[in-house]
Formats: C-alpha cells, structure tokens, sequence
C-alpha cells in the first residue's frame, strides 16, 4: 500500500516568500506573492512530498522602486528572470522537517537544506521556513549606498498556504 | 426567476475570486520559466525621463544611447554610481563653501575678506560643475526598470532635488547680479546667502535621508 501525494493549490492571497535585505544605515523587505509551480503534498508521510516552485524576481516589491530597480540590475533579471527551488528529498529529524534540493538564483545552482514546518488545517496546509544564503555564494555583486556596500547574508522567509 | 439568475451570477462571481487567487499556472508559462522576458520602458516614467528616454523621447529620436535596454540599464547603474559619488564631493565643497561664505558676509575683517574671498568664488564654480555634473547624471540616466508613487527615500530625494536644484541655479546669479548692481548690493547678497543656505541645508537633509529612510 502506497501513501498518494496531492497536488496543492497554492493560495496567492495568503502565501508570500520575502528576503530581508541589510546595510548599516538601513533594513529592508523586499515581498513577492507571486509564487508559482508545484507542490505535491503527502499527508500520511510528509518526506514523501515535493516541491518545484519558483518566482520572477521582477514581482519582489520593497515598497521603493528605485531600490527594487538596483536589486534587479544586480541580479540580472533580464538573464535570470526567476529564483526556483526544486526538491530532491525531505528529511526529519527530531520533529523538524527538511528539504533538500537546488535552489537557483543569477544563474547558479546550490544544493541546500531548509527547514520548514508543515502545519495542517482542514483542507489548508501552511508551510513556512526561513533561512539565510549568502549573495557572494550566488556571485550577485552587491549594492552599495555611500561606498558602504549591503551585508552580504540575506534572510528569505517563505510562507505558503495551501489548498489539498 | 429573478432571484436564480442573481444567484447564478454571484455563484460565477464567487467562483472567478477563488480561482484569481490561487496559482495557476500553464504548461507553456513553466515550460519558459527561465526563458528572460523582453525588457521594455517601465510603467509611470517620470515626465522628464519620458520626455528624454520615452518612446518617443528627444534621445530616441536623436538616435542618442545604447542600442539595447539591457546595455541601457548598464549605462544607468554606471551613471548613478558616479552620481552619488559627485554628490558626496559637491556636499563636501558646500560646507566648506557655506561656511566661508557666512563669515565674508558676517565678518568686517579685512583680512579675512583678501584672504577667502578669491578662494569663495573659485569653490562656487566647482560645486556649481560638480553639481550641476551629478545632477545631469541622474536627470539624463536611462530610465529604471521601476517606477511608483510610494513615500519612500527615492520621492524624498527627488522632493528634496527641486529645492536645493533651484537654490543653486540661483546662486551664482545672485552673486553676479550683486557684484553688478551697487545699489541693491546688500539685498542681492542678502538673497544669495538665503540661496546658500537652501542649497547646503537641503542637500544635506537630502544625504541624510537617501543614507538613513527606507
């Protein structure tokens, strides 16, 4: 007897991924909730689930344009127009889920491992992580403000709503 | 009758709200989800950039710049780099300049007045060169990929460039004037030392803000 997974209609309204961009004389988010692709749920066993999402990093939105426009010039949307993630397995360790995969950002793919939290509510599933990568690991040249370039760690925070 | 065609009209309704908010995405959308879009001219350009950068834009039609957008918003990176970098330097000069020029109005040294007033009117022509140099590089830059009308650093930047841009194309005409105009020496001089004092405060509040709001 095998457990079937189900495909998960992704709710646009609710769910959102962010990245929290750093420089010494400021913070900002930069928030996008145009997450798009596929996400295949198990209930019985979750680490039989999978993912392969991605969004175009045009739709990240930092409520200041000309800084949103800096971020796309240094990513090169016009070559790299969306960040995707693509699982390959998910794991569990004490009570905590991860799922490794390809995350692929200007051009470059990395192996990494998140860790999420899966949350089941009716027929809502919530899956939400957060997690830091470095810019200078997806050879993304940073911006800088008054010579004082951002800090080269990123936090994203990804917040997905579902429905089974 | 009436009250099943509402009912079938806000079941539609209904149905087409649900369905705008979830993910729904076609084979072909990803399929070519890596495939880079055509970059056009962004939405909500600001009046001047479109009357330079839009389709049908003065440099458009001069044949002015690079032939494609991603070589234009290379172009653009480049010239906001050296702006921000002028405007640091012109800032710099206008407080030097600022404060020399509020003592050769205060003072009644004699001394002091052989000794800066040469050196203040050799700093106006730099700061006004390194000024007007920043200021044509942001003006004349190829437009952004973005534009919207939130409050953010970037509208309190451009908010802030009207003031102290019409503080500087002022000065030096007010100077000249006076220099020129014996009579309305003291009121014309009065002027330009109200202009100076825009011109540094405002760009000053300006750094401030672009360095410190989101």
């Amino acid at each position: 007897m095998f457990a079937q997974g189900v495909s998960v209609t992704i709710d646009l309204e609710e769910s959102f991924i962010s990245y929290d961009g750093k420089h010494p004389a400021h913070n900002w988010t930069g928030i996008s909730k145009e997450i798009k692709g596929s996400f295949i749920f198990d209930q019985s066993d979750p680490i039989l689930s999978s993912v392969d999402l991605y969004v175009p990093v045009f739709s990240f939105d930092s409520k200041n344009s000309n800084r949103d426009s800096n971020m796309l010039d240094v990513i090169e949307d016009y070559f790299y127009p969306v960040v995707s993630f693509s699982s390959s397995s998910i794991t569990k360790k004490e009570n905590q889920y991860y799922i490794n995969g390809i995350l692929f950002f200007h051009g470059i793919k990395k192996e990494i491992m998140i860790p999420v939290n899966f949350n089941i509510d009716n027929q809502k599933i919530i899956v939400d992580t957060s997690f830091s990568i470095s810019l200078s690991d997806y050879k993304i040249k940073r911006p800088s403000l008054l010579t004082i370039k951002m800090k080269n760690d990123v936090t994203i925070k990804f917040y997905l709503v579902g429905l089974i | 009758m009436l009250s099943k065609t509402k009912l079938i009209l806000l079941t539609i309704f209904l149905l087409s709200s649900t369905i705008k908010a979830q993910s729904v995405v076609t084979q072909e959308a990803y399929d070519n989800r890596f495939t880079p879009p055509e970059i056009g001219l962004p939405d909500n350009m600001p009046y001047i950039k479109s009357i330079i950068w839009g389709k049908e834009g003065v440099f458009r039609k001069l044949d002015i710049g690079p032939d494609t957008r991603i070589e234009e918003l290379k172009l653009r990176r480049e010239m906001l780099k050296h702006h921000q970098w002028i405007g640091i330097l012109t800032l710099a000069g206008l407080a030097y300049q600022y404060d020399v020029g509020k003592k050769l109005y205060d003072g009644n040294d004699s001394d002091y007045w052989d000794k800066h007033y040469d050196r203040h009117k050799a700093m106006g022509y730099f700061t006004y060169a390194t000024y007007m140099t920043g200021a044509s590089l942001s003006i004349f830059a190829p437009p952004a990929r973005k534009y919207d009308n939130n409050f953010s650093s970037i509208k309190f930047h451009r908010t802030m460039a009207i003031l102290h841009f019409s503080a500087m194309m002022a000065q030096p005409f007010l100077a000249k004037a006076a220099v020129k105009d014996g009579k309305r020496y003291n009121d014309l001089m009065d002027a330009h030392l109200k202009a100076g004092t825009v011109a540094f405060f405002a760009l000053s509040l300006d750094a401030l803000g672009i360095t410190f709001f989101k």
